[in-house]
């Protein structure tokens, strides 16, 4: 009996595994294979020349700064919307709840039109804030608001579930113990939801760092300072440098790759110091 | 510490959930608030813990009172039905969290916490389980862990809501009696909520039998077993008989009727339908020959082999304690 193969309880392991194996790699892993490939028309020395041009650094900085600040940003305005949603009936909550989404339907493009149209100087918001010397449209910060609006829906629907299922119980039995209502956020809600957050932070971060549509029309694209490193591909593509184009994406690959992987080893590593499984 | 309920009212929307509850909790004594479910039991028990606020009327500890106090600062132990353990903790710190929350003036060092919890944990028999997490338990641990946890802020009155309601039978007889135990042990004040009237009757000094959102009986399990003081009382507490007689509706219990094969002063008759003898006790189902109604009576064994009656018998019925209301 000890030679036979170890039974899985649930069946057809093998087939399921071998058919999301296939899927994925003709999804994701065969056109980022291409991308790889395609970079090696250059040699390592003409590669790290085009990666490391103070140009194109300039846009990593501002691509992955500008995504990790939207998606902090997100994190907690997304978790007072959660909150907002599921713990409070006011009128209008089910158009407040709708509202959430659009951000996902709009197509970025009208999204980068409408938010630049209102932060230029001359826009709605921006001619208030021109006195004070912000400058919001054609800026840096201009890019963190475009990515903070594509990116408001994920963390808001990654931890309204979780929120709507955490018994009340649990604070409940908190409050009898004495704990006030900072330490009862504190210490049973946000561990609760903690992998949620995490794994809302880490889809708007993602959804970040690939924006093209929304970014370009508010950043201005000045050289050094508001240029995104999606528009550097493209505007190697509009030269005909596939090389260097695809050279620039592998950098921005490996960069998300590992960061997305850290984010997920640190939502195992929280996951299992809780005991969850 | 005493708790004294007055005249209390709350209602949910249209719904009355209690109608003038008026009810007085001796110092030291395990109460039980019994009834069916809707019956307004729980919301009671969260009204004298601080979760809920009652329309009308006070709840008093020790006769201040303490109707608008927080919860927080009532100092009451509350053990709910599904644990409600914090599942991101361990057991230890679970039970410890009463003690961590506390301002730095009254926060115990660290070294008492210690000794604190595992002392508590050795009291509910669990001391091995410090580290481990809520999921990693049985149902029954986990209640235990969540009566320590609620021990550890030292309670006044100590409140649990259905306690063994979720488990399964075997646990919650053993439970039911540790709990026993353990109140004899610390003398706290405690009242808990159940609709489990072998529980109630076997666990608690005192019975309140609830519903519809009022008070119908309280006394001791053999007061309110004995000497039901309503119809509903009757037919909630144990099995009935109810009789349609002259004076109203007559209770009877089944082994207060007496059988015998020979027809006497207003006995009825009835057939032997159905006879169930397992155990020290023999159930009888006799139907009546005038109106076709069922009548459960139960005798002892050694008394039904003597009689040895047959299925399907024709036999005569008198009750020998009836209650009319």
């Amino acid at each position: 009996m000890a030679s036979q193969k170890k039974k899985h309880l649930l069946p057809g392991f093998g087939l399921s595994l071998g058919v999301t194996l296939v899927y994925l790699s003709l999804i994701v892993l065969i056109p980022l294979a291409a991308v790889f490939l395609r970079t090696t028309e250059l040699s390592w020395h003409e590669f790290w020349a085009v990666v490391t041009t103070p140009r194109v650094v300039a846009t990593y900085k501002l691509t992955f700064g500008a995504s990790f600040l939207a998606a902090v940003i997100n994190l907690v305005f997304g978790l007072l919307t959660a909150w907002v949603l599921v713990r409070y009936q006011f009128f209008g909550k089910k158009v407040l709840d709708a509202l959430v989404d659009l951000p996902f339907a709009l197509p970025t493009a009208v999204a980068g039109i409408a938010l630049t149209a209102i932060y230029a100087p001359n826009g709605w918001l921006g001619q208030w804030l021109e006195p004070y010397g912000i400058k919001v449209a054609f800026t840096p910060l201009g890019v963190v608001v475009a990515l903070t609006f594509i990116g408001l829906p994920f963390v808001v629907r990654t931890v309204q579930p979780v929120l709507e299922d955490f018994s009340a119980e649990a604070e409940e039995a908190a409050a009898s113990l004495g704990a006030n209502r900072w330490q009862t956020f504190y210490k049973i809600i946000l561990p609760a939801i903690w992998p949620a957050l995490l794994t809302g932070f880490s889809l708007a971060f993602a959804r970040a760092v690939g924006e093209y549509g929304s970014v370009i029309f508010i950043a201005g694209n000045m050289p050094m300072i508001s240029e995104i490193t999606p528009l550097m591909i493209i505007t190697k593509l509009e030269q005909y440098d596939y090389a260097g184009a695809t050279a620039i994406a592998v950098v921005m690959l490996v960069i998300s790759f590992v960061l997305l992987l850290l984010i997920n080893l640190l939502q195992w590593w929280s996951n299992h110091r809780h005991g969850n499984k | 510490m005493s708790i004294t309920i007055q005249q209390i009212n709350k209602g949910f929307g249209q719904f009355s959930a209690l109608r003038d509850i008026n009810l007085q909790v001796p110092s030291g004594e395990l109460v039980a608030l019994l009834g069916p479910s809707g019956c307004g039991k729980t919301t009671l028990l969260r009204i004298i813990a601080g979760l809920e606020s009652p329309d009308s009327g006070q709840v008093l500890f020790d006769g201040v009172d303490t109707t608008h106090r927080d919860v927080r600062e009532r100092q009451v132990g509350f053990v709910f039905q599904h644990y409600a353990l914090f599942r991101h903790m361990t057991v230890f710190e679970n039970v410890a969290f009463g003690l961590r929350v506390r301002p730095k003036e009254t926060r115990p060092s660290d070294a008492e916490i210690k000794k604190r919890v595992h002392d508590l944990l050795k009291l509910v028999q669990l001391d091995w389980l410090a580290d481990r997490y809520p999921p990693q338990l049985s149902g029954g641990q986990r209640q235990r862990i969540a009566l320590a946890r609620a021990l550890a802020v030292e309670p006044k009155v100590l409140l649990l809501d259905e306690p063994f309601g979720a488990l399964d039978a075997k646990v919650r007889k053993d439970l039911r009696r540790w709990l026993r135990r353990l109140h004899d042990e610390l003398h706290v004040t405690s009242v808990f909520v159940t609709h489990d009237q072998e529980e109630a009757l076997e666990v608690a000094d005192t019975i309140v039998v609830m519903n519809h959102g009022q008070v119908e009986q309280v006394g001791s399990p053999q007061a309110v077993y004995d000497q039901p003081a309503t119809p509903f009382v009757y037919e909630f507490l144990g099995n009935v008989n109810a009789f349609e007689t002259p004076q109203g509706k007559g209770f009877v219990r089944p082994y207060e009727i007496a059988v015998s094969r020979e027809a006497a002063a207003n006995s009825i008759a009835g057939a032997l339908t159905y006879v169930h003898s397992v155990g020290s006790l023999v159930r009888l189902e006799i139907k009546r020959t005038d109106n076709a109604q069922y009548v459960d009576v139960e005798l002892g064994r050694e008394q039904f082999n003597q009689l040895n009656f047959k299925q399907g018998e024709t036999v005569y019925l008198k009750p020998t304690q009836l209650r009319v209301f």
